[in-house]
Formats: C-alpha cells, sequence, structure tokens
C-alpha cells in the first residue's frame, strides 16, 4: 500500500515537473496513438493490460475512461503501479509523448493536435453524442496510423466512430464480449464487425505491441514518397483481379488503408504486402472492402464528411495545426451528420456484422426471420466461388426453416422471440444432418419489428467436407492419370489461349511431346483446317453450344497431315474457359474410304466400256455375217478371244501378257483342226495391256481364216508362226510373221469382211502386211514396243 | 445383213461431213466409224492415241469430233482445246464422267455416256454437224 502511494506521488510529480503547456515543447514526430476505450468494471483489465506491454512500446496511450471512472487521478494511481510509462491525467490538457499514459474523463471531449493533448467540455450544441465515439473520431482525426482497444462493453453507440477511425487507417483491437459474460449483444455486434481483431483481455497488449512494432517499421520503409510505386502496384493487383478501380480515393487516403492491411498483417514494406495480396485472394477482397466505401457515397459512414479535408491535409504534408478549438469545429460537422442515416448505417452494419462474425465457413448461415414468421433474408458467403448453389437453393436451409415451424423448436423459437436472451440447441434435420442453432430476438434492419436472427452450424460438417473433398482429389487425381496414359489422343486449351494439357496418346499422334506443346496456341500446333467451315466458325459454334464434333485436318509435327474425328468441350474451370479435345485419327480410314471410291468409279467405267466393246465386236460381226448362225459364231469367236487376253492379263495384274502364252492361249480353240500343224518360234516378248488384246484378237481372226480357208482347211497345211525383236532408233520393234503353206490355193476374196477389217486395223500404229502367195497367206506384224501412249493402263 | 434398219432410212444423211474419232479401244473407234460411214460420213482416223488425235486435228481438217475422255494415260483435254480453237464442235463419248479438271471449261459439251446406240450417236454427229 505504501508502494504503490509512492509510485502514484511519482507519477504525478512527472507530469507535474514538465509543466503542462509551459515546458518548451520537443520538435520531432507526433508519437503513434494507441486510444483505450474503458468500460465499467474494466479497471483489472486496463491494469493488466498496461502491466503486459514491453517497457518501451513506442506510442502515447490515450485512455477514455468510463463514467464509473469518476476522477482520473484516482485511475490513475491505480495504474502507475501496472507500468514503467508515466501516467498522466490530462485536465486541460498536456503534451504528447512517446511511452506516456494520457487519461480523459468520460464526461470531456478529447482533441489532440499540434502534439498537445486537450480534455475539453464537449460542445452542448453537438447534441447527445456517445463518448466512444467522439473519442474514435477524434482518433481518426489525428491520426491516419491510431490503434483503438475498445474494452468489452465500452462500445455501444460507437459504430461510426469505428468506421472512421478503419478508413481513416486505423486498426480496431475488441475485447472478446464473451469475457463479461454477454453472448453477442446486438450493441457489440456492429463493434464485432468493425472490429479487426476480437480478442481476449490477456492477448491484447501483445497484439498492440506487434501492431506498432509493424507500424514503425512500414513507417520507415514508406516515409516521404517511398512505397508510391507499390501502391501503384497494389491499386493495379486489385483492378486486375476483383475489376474495381479506387480511383476516386486521394492518394494518401488510399495508402492510409492500404498501410493499415498491411499493419494487420506485419508486412514490414508495402512490397510484402502486395505479394501477400498475390498469393491470398481473401486479404484481396479484404483489401478491396476498406477501400470502396469511399468510393461508393452511399455506403460511406457519416465521418466521411470530415475526411477529404483531413486526407488533403496530410498530402500536401503540412502539420496538422489546429488547436483544441479547430477539433470542437470539426465535431460540431460531425453532429450535423444526418441521424437518420447513420440510423441506417448501424442497421447494416449490425445485419453485416452477423454475417461477419457468425459465417466464417462455409457450413454455417443466418436466416431472418420476420413477425410474421417469414424467412426475409438469407446469409450470403462474399467469397463463395461462383457455380455453388444459392443459399436459396441450400438444402440446409430447408432444415432450418423446417425445424422452425415444427415442434419444441418453433414453441421455443415463439418464446425467444418474446423475450431477451438467445438460446442455442442442437437439432437433427433432414438426411441425417445435425445442426447447433442460436435464435436471438432482433430488431430487421428497416423497420425494427420484432424478429428473430437464427444462425446455423452444421455440426460434424467440417469431417464431412473434408472426407468428400479427400476422396474426390483421390479420384480426380485417378482420373487424371488415366487421362494421362490414355492411347487415345486427349488435349486440353484454353478457349482464347494455350495448350494446358497433352497425354501420351496425343504425344503418338502428333509427335510433339508434352514440353513441346504445353504453352504452345493450339492453332498454332496444329493447324487446325475445318474442312468446309473454319476455324473461326468451330469456335463459335463451340462458345454457343459448348461442344463441337465432327472431322479435322491437323498436321503433325513432321508436316503430316492427319484426318481425325474431333470431340471438344467446353467447360468452364475457375473462370476460365477451357476446351477438352480429342481425337482419334481416321487418316487410314479416309484414305481407305477414298480409294474404294476411285476404285468403284474406275469399275464403273470399266464396266461401261468392256459394254461398249461388246457392242461394237456384235456390230463389227453383224457387218460381215452372211447368215444369223455366221453372226453367232463369229461375235462368240471373237468374244472369246477377246475374253482369254482379258484372263491374260488379269493373271498379270495388268502389267501385259507375254506373247507366247497369247498365241497359244489364242489357239487353243483350234487345237482340234490344227492337232500339231503350228510351229512356235520366238523369244519370250511382253506385250503392254494396249497391245496384247488387239493382238490376241488378230490371231483369232488369222487362226479363224486359216481353219476356214487356209492352211488348216486342207489335211496337210502348215502354219508357222515366229517372232523377233530388234532395237531401232532406241526403241524395242517387234517383228512377227504369220506363215501358212501347203494349203488350198489361196484366194482373196473369201477373207475380205470384218476379219479382214480386223486384221488390218485393229493395231493402227503398226505396220500389216497380207502377203496371199499361192502356197499360202504370209501376214507380217511390225509394231513398236514401247509406243507412246501404249506405255500405260489404258482404259 | 444390214447394220440397222433406222440407218438405211437416212442412208447418205452425213454426206461430206468430217468425223474425227478419238478412242482408244479400237474396236469401238472401228465400229462408229462403220456406222458413220454408213450414213455418208468420211472418218478421220480412228486415233487410238493422244499424239494421233492431236495430229488429226491438224492435218485431217474434221469438221465434227467424237472424244473419249481418256486415251491411254492421258485425257483427249488438249484435243478438245485444239477443237475449241478451231472452233470445230465436238462431243465426249465415255464411260465416265467429266474429270474435276475438266468440268468447269468444257462441261458445256455433249457427254455421250457409253454404251449408246449408235442412232444417239450419228444423231449427235448430225446435230453437230448442222452447227
Amino acid at each position: 500500500m505504501r508502494k504503490d502511494t509512492t509510485r502514484r506521488f511519482r507519477s504525478l510529480k512527472k507530469v507535474h515537473d514538465r509543466g503542462i503547456g509551459h515546458a518548451p515543447v520537443r520538435r520531432g514526430a507526433m508519437p503513434p496513438i494507441v486510444g483505450l476505450c474503458a468500460a465499467a468494471g474494466s479497471m483489472q483489465v486496463l491494469s493488466r493490460f498496461f502491466a503486459a506491454l514491453p517497457q518501451s512500446p513506442g506510442a502515447a496511450f490515450v485512455v477514455l475512461l468510463h463514467r464509473a471512472q469518476a476522477v482520473p487521478g484516482d485511475v490513475a494511481a491505480q495504474l502507475a503501479p501496472c507500468t514503467s510509462m508515466p501516467v498522466v491525467p490530462v485536465e486541460p490538457a498536456a503534451p504528447l509523448h512517446h511511452d506516456h499514459v494520457y487519461l480523459i474523463a468520460a464526461d470531456r471531449q478529447a482533441g489532440i493536435a499540434d502534439r498537445q493533448i486537450a480534455a475539453l467540455p464537449p460542445d452542448p450544441a453537438a447534441g447527445p453524442h456517445h463518448p466512444a465515439d467522439r473519442f474514435l473520431h477524434m482518433l481518426a482525426a489525428a491520426r491516419d496510423d491510431a490503434l483503438a482497444v475498445i474494452l468489452a462493453g465500452a462500445a455501444a453507440g460507437s459504430g461510426a466512430g469505428l468506421a472512421a477511425l478503419r478508413q481513416a487507417g486505423g486498426i480496431v483491437l475488441l475485447q472478446h464480449p464473451r469475457e463479461i459474460g454477454n453472448s453477442l449483444l446486438p450493441t457489440d455486434m456492429h463493434a464485432t464487425a468493425a472490429a479487426d481483431f476480437v480478442l481476449p483481455s490477456h492477448a491484447l497488449a501483445g497484439q498492440v505491441a506487434a501492431l506498432l512494432d509493424a507500424g514503425t517499421r512500414l513507417a520507415a520503409a514508406t516515409a516521404g514518397d517511398r512505397g508510391a510505386g507499390e501502391v501503384r502496384g497494389i491499386l493495379a493487383h486489385l483492378g486486375a483481379r476483383t475489376g474495381h478501380d479506387p480511383a476516386g480515393l486521394p492518394p494518401a487516403a488510399a495508402l492510409a488503408r492500404i498501410a493499415r492491411r498491411a499493419r494487420i498483417h506485419r508486412a514490414a514494406t508495402l512490397a510484402a504486402y502486395l505479394a501477400r495480396l498475390r498469393r491470398d485472394a481473401a486479404e484481396t477482397q479484404a483489401l478491396l472492402r476498406d477501400l470502396l466505401p469511399a468510393t461508393t457515397p452511399e455506403f460511406s459512414a457519416p465521418g466521411e464528411t470530415a475526411s477529404p479535408d483531413h486526407e488533403e491535409r496530410q498530402s500536401a504534408g503540412e502539420a496538422p495545426d489546429c488547436g483544441a478549438g479547430a477539433v470542437q469545429s470539426a465535431n460540431a460537422g460531425l453532429r450535423a451528420a444526418n441521424r437518420e442515416l447513420r440510423h441506417r448505417l448501424d442497421a447494416v452494419a449490425h445485419a453485416h456484422a452477423d454475417l461477419q462474425v457468425l459465417m466464417p465457413a462455409g457450413h454455417a448461415g443466418t436466416l431472418f426471420v420476420d413477425d410474421a414468421w417469414r424467412i426475409t433474408r438469407l446469409s450470403d458467403r462474399m467469397d463463395a466461388p461462383p457455380g455453388q448453389p444459392r443459399p436459396e437453393d441450400d438444402p440446409r436451409v430447408a432444415d432450418i426453416a423446417a425445424a422452425l415451424s415444427t415442434g419444441d423448436i418453433a414453441a421455443l423459437a415463439r418464446t425467444v422471440r418474446r423475450g431477451r436472451e438467445p438460446v442455442e440447441r442442437e437439432i437433427e434435420a433432414g438426411a441425417g444432418r445435425r445442426y447447433r442453432i442460436r435464435m436471438r430476438p432482433a430488431r430487421t434492419p428497416d423497420g425494427g419489428r420484432p424478429g428473430l436472427i437464427v444462425t446455423f452450424v452444421e455440426i460434424g460438417a467440417p469431417h464431412r467436407i473434408e472426407t468428400a473433398l479427400r476422396e474426390s482429389e483421390a479420384r480426380l487425381r485417378q482420373e487424371m492419370r488415366l487421362v494421362e496414359l490414355s492411347r487415345a489422343p486427349i488435349f486440353v486449351w484454353e478457349f482464347d489461349d494455350r495448350i494446358i494439357q497433352w497425354n501420351r496418346g496425343s504425344e503418338a499422334l502428333y509427335g510433339y511431346s508434352r514440353a513441346e506443346a504445353i504453352g504452345r496456341r493450339k492453332q498454332a500446333l496444329l493447324r487446325t483446317v475445318v474442312p468446309g467451315s473454319s476455324f473461326a466458325a468451330l469456335r463459335r459454334e463451340l462458345a454457343n453450344r459448348e461442344r463441337w464434333s465432327g472431322e479435322l485436318i491437323h498436321f503433325a509435327k513432321d508436316g503430316r497431315e492427319i484426318i481425325v474425328e474431333s470431340q471438344i468441350e467446353l467447360v468452364s474451370i475457375d473462370g476460365r474457359q477451357v476446351a477438352l479435345e480429342s481425337t482419334s485419327d481416321i487418316t487410314d480410314r479416309r484414305r481407305w474410304e477414298e480409294r474404294q471410291a476411285l476404285l468403284l468409279g474406275e469399275l464403273t467405267h470399266r464396266i461401261k466400256n468392256t459394254l461398249a466393246v461388246v457392242q461394237s465386236l456384235a456390230r463389227l460381226s453383224l457387218r460381215g455375217a452372211a447368215s444369223p448362225a455366221a453372226f453367232v459364231e463369229g461375235f462368240e469367236g471373237r468374244l472369246t478371244a477377246l475374253a482369254s487376253a482379258h484372263t491374260l492379263l488379269v493373271d498379270s495384274r495388268w502389267q501385259g501378257a507375254e506373247l507366247g502364252a497369247l498365241v497359244r492361249t489364242q489357239l487353243e480353240a483350234y487345237q482340234d483342226v490344227a492337232g500339231r500343224r503350228v510351229r512356235l518360234e520366238g523369244a519370250p516378248v511382253l506385250l503392254s495391256p494396249e497391245l496384247a488384246t488387239p493382238f490376241g484378237l488378230i490371231i483369232h481372226e488369222l487362226a479363224t481364216n486359216a481353219a476356214k480357208y487356209g492352211a488348216w482347211a486342207s489335211p496337210h497345211g502348215q502354219v508357222r508362226l515366229s517372232w523377233t525383236t530388234l532395237e531401232q532408233d532406241g526403241l524395242r520393234h517387234l517383228h512377227f510373221v504369220w506363215q501358212e503353206r501347203g494349203g488350198p490355193a489361196v484366194t482373196k476374196s473369201g477373207r475380205l469382211g470384218a476379219g479382214s477389217t480386223l486384221i488390218t486395223s485393229s493395231l493402227p500404229g503398226a505396220t500389216i502386211r497380207q502377203d496371199f502367195r499361192r502356197d499360202g497367206l504370209v501376214c507380217t506384224i511390225d509394231q513398236a514396243l514401247d509406243q507412246e501412249g501404249h506405255d500405260g493402263d489404258g482404259a | 445383213m444390214t447394220v440397222t434398219e433406222h440407218d438405211s432410212e437416212h442412208p447418205r444423211s452425213l454426206a461430206g461431213v468430217r468425223v474425227l474419232i478419238a478412242d482408244d479401244e479400237l474396236l469401238i473407234a472401228l465400229d462408229i466409224g462403220a456406222a458413220l460411214a454408213d450414213c455418208g460420213a468420211e472418218i478421220v482416223g480412228p486415233c487410238t492415241t493422244l499424239p494421233q488425235a492431236l495430229e488429226a486435228v491438224q492435218g485431217g481438217s474434221p469438221s465434227v469430233a467424237l472424244l473419249d475422255i481418256r486415251i491411254g494415260r492421258s485425257t483427249t483435254e488438249p484435243v478438245a482445246a485444239a477443237l475449241a480453237a478451231r472452233g470445230i464442235p465436238f462431243a465426249f463419248y465415255s464411260g465416265q464422267r467429266l474429270p474435276d479438271a475438266m468440268r468447269g471449261r468444257w462441261s458445256g459439251h455433249r457427254l455421250i455416256s457409253k454404251p449408246a446406240a449408235q442412232s444417239t450417236l450419228i444423231g449427235a454427229v448430225r446435230r453437230l454437224a448442222a452447227r
């Protein structure tokens, strides 16, 4: 007790010695400010807070006392033993120093300017104004990096002040309301929403010290113009990720709010904070929320009306020069703020708080039930990925709604709505889902009619979700592996851009390795040709119908053209349009089909041609025929001659016919009459298909005539067939002789007609001479074997 | 025996017409030639190779022509071009359709499908000669 008294005295003496308002003010940086809003019965918490702070935290601590703590001097005496910092009751003013504690009475209006702190009577013209709210607005005006520590129960009516402080760049720490037995009273709700940290009392000091440390380091890193580049970088990142451009915000305000988030994450530099933003989408959203209100007037808090002025001053680099009077006039401006607007904003903040506090995870939700038991609003998760079911479609909402309308829970809900106290229960609903629900009475934001706020958490959901996630991940990995291993070419490309997947089958078909294909533009790599259409048209159809299938031409790495049957599906993954394409090589099949079509065409052509030949043969035979019987005999003989020449050609795969074989085939029909009276002399000679048929026909005609009128018509007549080949002017020539001997006396007349025409005209390139000698016909044929136009497979 | 009664009704209807026949199937060429000759036409050819046909266009002074589309390994397009250059009317007589490469320029010319009745061929030549 004695020791306490001594320390208290020393503290007071320290203050006195410095001389309030008289001592020369040391010029230098204004200390960072930590404002504390005390609450009734919070003396112990305050003591512990200061005791837990490090030796020199590097800030001025300003404590707004609660009405119950009427005398600052008494409080100073109680706190002094807990801290090595001087504890100064401000009455009416004091210079502001690092590592000092200043106490402001609850009925005073605090003001900070020009490194001075003042505690003045509030302006009565401003009307009733909550002390904590006034205090927070003052902190917001004094510094762009103030910390506010709100002890449990002290936040009532301070919604606008909290918002103003945050928007100025300050950080709000809230003692967890549960510590004083209040479980999330509506009055604390919006403070909870506005707070950056909600902590048990024992953790507050440590967090404050860490934030001050982070603030010092960041301030050093952003001193002067340093950090301007990073700010631009951060705003550019924000623009790219969210599509929002907070360009309307003055640079100083943007910097203060960015620095605020950076300090919260204890980033030592803005570059470090930017790095965090890049890997943390939730933080990007959080920063956006911090930056946006200033660019969205309908959501700006009343405190905003004073902000631009403040920011301009800061950005101009001038030292704040307003004294207590200026603070008061600024406060008068605040008091003039539209109270109706504020009421509504409070209500919105209130509702918003429910979401932020009670919906940290996807398996929790909040319902607002009005006086007619209608569910009027559903909480919506801000970070819900697109494609997730909307809250209205959530089966859990249906579960809760069903529970609320029947049985015990319905009765309980009616009791809660009439009363004041929140109630918690566990319920079981459809499909075996279990929930912990909390119901508490609440006003609706728009009119204050009695209603019910129901928050619920699905019990066991995290485990179930994790299991499901693990299973689906395993399945996905398995399927990805199957795709990778597949022999069927499968690849994935971004609709507007590059190939992102390329499996083994694709490597095999196209010749590009995975490394070569991934990252390349699909169109550049495979040079897709769409038969009868265009790649642009294919893309359009894909965009419209999300799928496309059909025949495409791709080009392999070696330049080979590949005809593929392609199936493409367009899917959306993480907001990107991705095309899944699988192809199968139908090149061989197409080539085969083309060849088939070609062969069929050729066959048709040949059949028609052959029919025309037969037709001509018939008419030629008719031309020289003396009677129908003679016509049939002549026609049949010639048809057979053609057919046997044809058979030889088919056997040789249409390469040609050997002359000896051709002759023997044609003479077979005269075996009976000729017997041994025929001699063949000549080396093998290959006749082209074009020559073979007419040659066969000529031999047939000669043989027919020999049997009818020549050598074979008499018992001893002989026929000698001989041939030689010789080179002349680089071309091979065939010299062929048909020589009859020992036949009847030759008469030319009987041999004229169709047969004679065929013999003399069948080989238009040949020289054919028929010499009707006394002892028999001698027919010589001289034929060039390599004649132009006869060296291919003519029709 | 007479070839057809139809032809005997118009014995000299093609008198003075010089018909170039290009067909690598000699029997067909001979048959057509004989039929047209029966009607009084003079036959240029028959030509069974491309060089023969081209030579006949130049030296044979034909007044009309019947061309198979394929002759040996090539088509009769050069013959068609030479005839067109001289303003000599002609028709195709073939078992196949005009190939794609020839369709654009020559589809205006009549194509008689093989096999055709002799009267069809004679009628076609008569019509060509009347131009």
